[in-house]
C-alpha cells in the first residue's frame, strides 16, 4: 500500500463541503433521546455538559487534522502504517474498520427501532434494512461527488426542522433551570461521556482529508461544521429542559420527537408522525458515510474493490441486525459501541499526536 | 477472371468510357431506381455530354434553365472549365470514380461529363421541399417570436444566423448514421462555450456508430449520458430562440436535418423548468412564473402519493375536519387508496394520450368527454372520492407547467412508481422515493458536468439562472455551471439610469 493518496483533481471537493459533511455525520438518530440521557445524570445544568463536551471535541478535531497535516496527503491507514509499521499498522486499521461497521449496524437498528415504535410496530427488520441499503449502495456507486453532494442537498432539505423548535421555545419556562450550576464532578464526567456518544462521526476526517481541495481551510470548516452540530444539539437541550417540567423529561423515550407533537398545520396534524419519516434524510449521510469509510478503509488497507465490498457491508450488517430483537439487547449493543467509539475518536487522536510532533520536530531539522 | 475484370471496373475507374456505360454503372448501383434520369446532348460532332441525376430530390427548373440549356448554346468545343465560367453555381466537386459518384447524386447533385474524358463534375441543386417557419406548437410562448423550427436544417440555420448577427458563431458539420447519413450541425459561439465540453459534445456526435437516425429526440437519446434514466439529459427544444438564447449563455446547439426540435447541452435539471418566457416578462413575474413551476413540480410528484400514504396508514397526521369530509367522500368507495388513486391516474393517462393522439378538433371533445362526464361519473358510482378528484387534477395540471414536455411525462411516470411505493411502505416509502430520486439527480450528468448544479456543486451566483430571476441591472454574469470562457457580460451597470445619478441625498 502507498502511504500517501493521490486523488484525481476531479474527484476532490472544496473545503467547504466539510462543514455539510460533519454537520450530516453527526446528526443521527443519537439526537432523539439525547436531551433525556443527559438529563438523567446533569440534571437542569445539561446545557453546560453540551458546551463542556463541544469544547473536547473542538480539541480533538484541531488535533485530529494537526495531525493529518503533519503527515501530508495521507489518510487514516497511511498514517497508521507509517508509525506503527506494516503489520500493526493493518491491525488497527482492520479495528478501525470493525468499529465503523458497528456505527453502521448501530444507526441501522436504531432507526429499525424508531420506525417500529412509530409508524410500523411490526415491520420486518430486513425491510428496514433493505430499504436503506439501497439508497446506500446506490449512493456508493456514484463515487465521493455522489457521497459529498447527498450529504449537502440532505442537509438543505432537513435543515428546517430547527425553524420548527420556534414555537416550543415560546413555551419554555425559565425556572427548570434553577439552580444552575448544581452538578458534582462526577455528574460532569458522565455528561461529558454520554455527550461525546451523540458526537461521534468526526473521524470521518481522518479518511476525507486527502480528497479535500484546498486543504488549508480544512480547520475552518471541520471546526464551523463541529459548531454548528453543537449549537443544535444545544437548542435542542435547552428547549427539552425549558419545555418539560423536570420529571416529565426523565419519562420520554425520545424527547426531541415529543415537542415536534405540538406542531400542526391546518392541513397537517401530528408532526412527530412527519418527522419519523423526514428522519431517513437526516439517517441516510450517516450511514452513507459510514459504509464509505468502511469500504474505502477495505480498499487501503487490503486493496479491495469499493463495488464489491459494500454488498459485503449492506449484507452483513441486515442480517447483523435481525438478531437484535429486543429493545434491552438493541440497548447493550449500542452503549457496547459507543464505548468503543469513545476510544477510536477520542483517544486514538492522543495517541498519534506524539508521532505527529515528533514528524513536525524531526522535519524541521531537516 | 472476366468478371473479376468487370467488378473491378465497377469499383475503380471507369473512366474514361462512353455516355451510356456510365448510365449502366450507375443505373446498377442505384438500382434501376425510376427517378434515376440521364440525359445526353450533342454539343458538336466530337463532343457530347451527359447529366445525371435522380430527378425527385434535384431542382429541375436550375437543372434546365442554368445547366442544360446555357450548355446547348454554346456552340464550342468545351472542357471542364469553360463549362463551369458558363454556368452561375457554386464550385462543382470533381469526380474520377463512378462509386463516389452516386453518394453526390443522392444528396441532389447533377453529375456532367464529357464523354471520354478521365473524370467528372458535380454540381448540387437539391430540391426540398420547405415548408415556412410556423408558430411552435408543443412549447408555446405569450410573448416572443412566434416562430419554431422547421424540417428543414438550412431554414433552421438560417433562422438562427438572423438571430445571431456574429462572427463568432461557429457552425461545424457532421454526418451520423452509417447506413443512411443525416447531416447534423453542432452551433456554438466559440469565444463562449468551452473547449472540452465541446470536445465531448463533438465525440459524442462523431463516435455514435448507428445505422441511421429518425430525428434530434432519438440522436439526443443516444448520446446522453445516462441513457437508462427516466430524466432527459439534453434539451430538446423546437424554440429558436431558447437555442440562440443557450448559445449566448456558452452552451452548444445541435440541429438536425429533417427535424423540427434542436438540441442543447450541457443543461441541468432546472433548465426544464425554465422557459423564455420567463426573460420577456418583467423579473418579478418572470421570477415568481419559477418558483411556481418549481413548486408545481414538487407538489405534482408528491401531491397524489401522500394521499395514499396518509390515507392507508396515517390517519392520524390529517387535520380532525379535513378527515370528517374525506371520510364522507370516502365511505362509498369499496377500494384501498392505492388502488383507487392508481384508477384515476390511469384514467388520467388515457384522457391525455386519447387528446394527444387524436385531431385537433375531435381532440377537444375527447377531453370534455373524458374529463367532465367520466370524472363526474367515477364520483357517482362511487368508485373515487371527490377530493382524490381535486388531487388528480391538480397534479395533472402541475405536471403540465413544465416547460418541456419531455420532463414533463418524466415527471408523471415518477409520480405513478412513488405511488407505489408510498401505498405499501407509507410515508417511509415515500422518503425512500424522494431519496432515491435525488440521489439519482446527483449521479446524473449531462456532457459529463453536473446535473444538479447550480445546487451542487453549489454556486450562489447561478441560481439567478435557475431558480430564480433578477432584474438585468443585477444580472451580470452568466451561470458558471456550464463553464463559459467569459462570465461576465461586459455590461457596464454605472450607465443604468438608477446608478448614474448624482445625488447625495433625497430631494438634492
Amino acid at each position: 500500500m502507498k502511504h500517501t493518496v493521490n486523488i484525481p483533481d476531479q474527484l476532490k471537493f472544496r473545503a467547504a463541503y466539510l462543514f455539510f459533511v460533519l454537520y450530516t455525520i453527526m446528526v443521527g438518530v443519537g439526537f432523539v433521546p439525547y436531551p433525556r440521557d443527559v438529563y438523567e445524570v446533569a440534571g437542569q445544568d445539561s446545557w453546560l455538559i453540551v458546551i463542556l463536551a463541544g469544547i473536547l471535541v473542538h480539541l480533538v478535531m484541531m488535533i485530529i487534522i494537526f495531525c493529518l497535516k503533519s503527515y501530508g496527503n495521507t489518510d487514516l491507514h497511511g498514517i497508521l502504517q507509517q508509525t506503527f509499521g506494516r503489520w500493526i499498522g493493518k491491525l488497527i486499521g482492520y479495528l478501525f474498520i470493525i468499529y465503523f461497521f458497528l456505527v453502521y449496524v448501530t444507526i441501522l437498528m436504531k432507526y429499525t427501532e424508531f420506525i417500529r415504535t412509530f409508524i410500523f410496530p411490526s415491520i420486518a427488520e430486513w425491510v428496514v434494512a433493505a430499504l436503506c441499503s439501497f439508497l446506500v449502495v446506490y449512493c456508493i456507486y456514484g463515487g465521493i461527488r455522489a457521497i459529498i453532494g447527498t450529504s449537502f442537498i440532505f442537509y438543505l432539505l432537513t435543515f428546517w426542522l430547527n425553524f420548527l423548535f420556534f414555537e416550543p421555545a415560546t413555551l419554555m419556562d425559565f425556572n427548570n433551570f434553577q439552580p444552575m450550576f448544581d452538578i458534582d464532578s462526577k455528574g460532569v464526567i458522565q455528561g461529558i461521556q454520554i455527550t461525546a456518544y451523540t458526537l461521534l462521526g468526526i473521524e470521518v476526517i481522518w479518511m476525507l482529508y486527502p480528497y479535500v481541495h484546498n486543504q488549508k481551510r480544512t480547520m475552518l470548516y471541520s471546526q464551523l461544521g463541529i459548531l454548528g452540530v453543537i449549537l443544535s444539539l444545544l437548542s435542542g437541550v435547552v428547549i427539552s429542559i425549558g419545555y418539560f417540567a423536570p420529571n416529565q423529561l426523565i419519562e420520554q423515550i425520545w424527547p426531541i420527537l415529543t415537542i415536534y407533537k405540538i406542531i400542526s398545520f391546518p392541513f397537517f396534524e401530528r408532526f412527530d408522525i412527519f418527522v419519523v419519516s423526514f428522519w431517513k434524510f437526516i439517517i441516510l449521510p450517516n450511514l452513507i458515510f459510514y459504509a464509505w469509510l468502511i469500504t474505502r478503509s477495505l480498499k487501503r488497507v487490503n486493496n479491495i474493490k469499493q463495488k464489491h465490498s459494500i454488498w459485503v457491508v449492506v449484507v452483513l450488517s441486515s442480517t447483523f441486525i435481525m438478531f437484535f430483537k429486543s429493545r434491552e439487547a438493541i440497548n447493550q449493543f449500542v452503549e457496547i459501541s459507543a464505548e468503543i467509539g469513545i476510544y477510536f475518536v477520542y483517544v486514538f487522536p492522543f495517541l498519534i499526536l506524539p508521532f505527529a510532533i515528533y514528524r513536525r520536530i524531526r522535519g524541521a531539522n531537516k | 477472371m472476366k468478371r473479376k475484370s468487370k467488378q473491378k471496373k465497377q469499383q475503380g475507374n471507369l473512366f474514361p468510357c462512353s455516355l451510356e456505360d456510365v448510365k449502366t454503372a450507375l443505373s446498377q448501383s442505384m438500382n434501376d431506381n425510376p427517378d434515376f434520369y440521364a440525359k445526353f446532348i450533342d454539343i458538336s460532332d466530337q463532343q457530347r455530354i451527359g447529366f445525371y441525376y435522380i430527378s425527385s430530390i434535384t431542382d429541375d427548373k436550375v437543372l434546365y434553365n442554368q445547366i442544360v440549356s446555357t450548355l446547348m448554346e454554346a456552340k464550342k468545343y468545351l472542357d471542364y472549365k469553360s463549362i463551369d465560367n458558363m454556368i452561375p453555381l457554386p464550385e462543382p466537386t470533381k469526380e474520377k470514380k463512378v462509386d463516389k459518384i452516386d453518394d453526390h447524386l443522392l444528396q441532389g447533385a447533377v453529375c456532367i461529363y464529357i464523354e471520354n474524358e478521365t473524370s467528372c463534375v458535380n454540381y448540387f441543386i437539391p430540391r426540398q421541399e420547405k415548408r415556412p417557419p410556423e408558430a411552435p406548437e408543443t412549447e408555446s410562448l405569450i410573448f416572443g417570436p412566434q416562430v419554431a423550427f422547421t424540417g428543414s436544417i438550412e431554414t433552421n440555420v438560417n433562422i438562427v444566423r438572423n438571430m445571431v448577427d456574429s462572427k463568432q458563431l461557429k457552425i461545424e458539420k457532421f454526418l451520423v448514421g452509417e447506413k443512411i447519413p443525416t447531416e447534423v450541425q453542432m452551433v456554438y459561439l466559440d469565444d463562449l462555450a468551452n473547449d472540452d465540453v465541446i470536445n465531448e459534445f463533438r465525440n459524442r456526435l462523431t463516435g455514435l456508430e448507428v445505422e441511421d437516425i429518425l430525428n434530434s429526440s432519438t440522436l439526443s437519446q443516444k448520446i446522453e449520458d445516462n441513457p437508462y434514466s427516466i430524466f432527459p439529459q439534453l434539451l430538446v427544444t423546437e424554440l429558436p430562440d431558447r437555442f440562440t438564447y443557450s448559445l449566448k449563455e456558452g452552451k452548444i446547439g445541435v440541429l438536425v436535418d429533417n427535424s423540427h426540435t434542436s438540441i442543447i447541452g450541457p443543461i441541468t435539471f432546472t433548465s426544464f423548468f425554465e422557459s423564455t418566457e420567463d426573460l420577456y416578462s418583467r423579473w418579478t413575474i418572470g421570477a415568481f412564473i419559477r418558483l411556481m413551476r418549481i413548486m408545481a413540480m414538487v407538489l405534482s410528484i408528491s401531491m397524489t402519493p401522500l394521499y395514499v400514504a396518509a390515507l392507508t396508514y396515517h390517519y392520524e397526521v390529517i387535520p380532525e375536519a379535513l378527515l370528517l369530509a374525506l371520510g364522507e367522500s370516502r365511505s362509498r368507495v369499496p377500494f384501498p387508496p392505492l388502488f383507487e388513486t392508481l384508477l384515476l391516474e390511469t384514467l388520467m393517462e388515457f384522457i391525455r394520450e386519447a387528446g394527444a393522439r387524436l385531431p385537433t378538433k375531435v381532440g377537444q371533445t375527447m377531453g370534455i368527454v373524458g374529463g367532465i362526464v367520466v370524472g363526474q361519473a367515477v364520483v357517482q358510482a362511487g368508485f373515487t372520492s371527490n377530493i382524490l378528484i381535486i388531487l388528480v387534477a391538480l397534479s395533472a395540471l402541475a405536471s403540465f407547467t413544465t416547460p418541456s414536455y419531455l420532463m414533463g411525462s418524466a415527471l408523471r411516470i415518477v409520480r405513478f412508481s412513488i405511488i407505489l411505493i408510498s401505498g405499501v411502505f407509507g410515508f417511509v416509502g415515500f422518503f425512500f422515493a424522494m431519496a432515491f430520486i435525488l440521489i439519482h439527480l446527483l449521479r446524473l450528468r449531462s456532457l459529463e458536468l453536473p446535473y444538479t448544479a447550480p445546487f451542487y456543486p453549489f454556486q450562489y451566483k447561478d441560481l439567478d439562472e435557475s431558480l430564480i430571476r433578477l432584474p438585468y441591472v443585477l444580472d451580470r454574469n452568466r451561470a458558471k455551471s456550464n463553464l463559459p470562457k467569459k462570465v461576465g457580460r461586459n455590461a457596464s451597470r454605472s450607465q443604468h439610469p438608477i446608478f448614474r445619478t448624482s445625488k447625495k441625498d433625497i430631494d438634492e
